[in-house]
């Protein structure tokens, strides 16, 4: 099994989009990695975030959770956490569970770039 | 096919291992890709589940996992002698909810419930949990 790792980007004319891009499974054993990252972002005050899943092969519900539990936070501070370019495999989940009710998904990382930069974000 | 079965130590890196297990035993037994991928997640949300909570401070800390197929049907059956817990009496969560609530358990359960069609709890001789899950196999007709 590939490593798993997250790569940490930013876009925006004052880098206050930040894309955080998971490699590999996340399951019980990686899941703790993404948490961290997330709340390092906050505790940054960064709340413009998209989590960009191009890479990402499985999320688990340990996963789905560390992208839920905070989304009224980030939206209190007007910003949002977003998904972008998730595999058919993580798609199929995010579909069937619902999850498009509470997270906006966008099927580019340039989509999800733009609605940060549109009213919206 | 024939009747498959791993039995694995309680530990977290064999995560991938039940993965990489029922994956190949689904696509032989000529599940679909979608099909295989829900088997997949359940069977992984099953198997953190058993390690994270059932077998935590057992003294026998192993589970077996074993998958046969029969008339369209693919069925995983877990067993392992931790913690007596039936996913089946669990209440069925409201996703919104569950997160509002701060409640940290019960999704992966969830999805599991969401991704089979079927799921079968007993508890054996007063110390074995068996649980059997099934999927209907019918993307590939």
């Amino acid at each position: 099994m590939d490593q798993f790792k997250i790569d940490v980007s930013y876009d925006g004319s004052d880098n206050e989009i930040v894309v955080v891009a998971p490699h590999g499974y996340i399951d019980a054993t990686t899941y703790l990695d993404l948490e961290k990252e997330i709340l390092k972002l906050l505790s940054e005050e960064r709340y413009k975030i998209i989590v960009y899943l191009t890479h990402c092969e499985y999320v688990n519900s340990a996963g789905w959770g560390v992208f839920i539990r905070e989304i009224k936070d980030i939206r209190q501070h007007h910003g949002d956490l977003v998904l972008a370019d998730m595999s058919p495999d993580v798609h199929l989940v995010y579909e069937k569970m619902e999850f498009s009710k509470i997270l906006k998904s966008f099927s580019s990382l340039q989509e999800s770039v733009s609605y940060f930069y549109s009213d919206n974000g | 096919m024939k009747h498959r079965r791993i039995t694995l130590d309680s530990d977290l890196k064999n995560l991938s291992k039940v993965r990489e297990f029922i994956a190949a035993a689904a696509s032989d037994a000529g599940a679909s890709p979608s099909e295989i991928t829900k088997i997949e997640i359940s069977c992984d949300e099953w198997s953190a589940n058993i390690i994270e909570h059932s077998l935590e401070g057992k003294e026998k800390k192993t589970f077996s996992v074993e998958c046969s197929a029969a008339e369209g049907r693919f069925i995983v059956m877990y067993e392992h002698e931790g913690e007596r817990f039936n996913p089946i009496e669990q209440e069925v969560i409201d996703v919104d909810d569950h997160f509002s609530e701060s409640k940290e358990r019960g999704l992966g359960i969830y999805i599991m419930r969401e991704m089979m069609d079927e799921i079968h709890y007993e508890y054996i001789e007063g110390r074995i949990n068996r649980l059997t899950i099934v999927k209907y196999l019918e993307e590939n007709g």
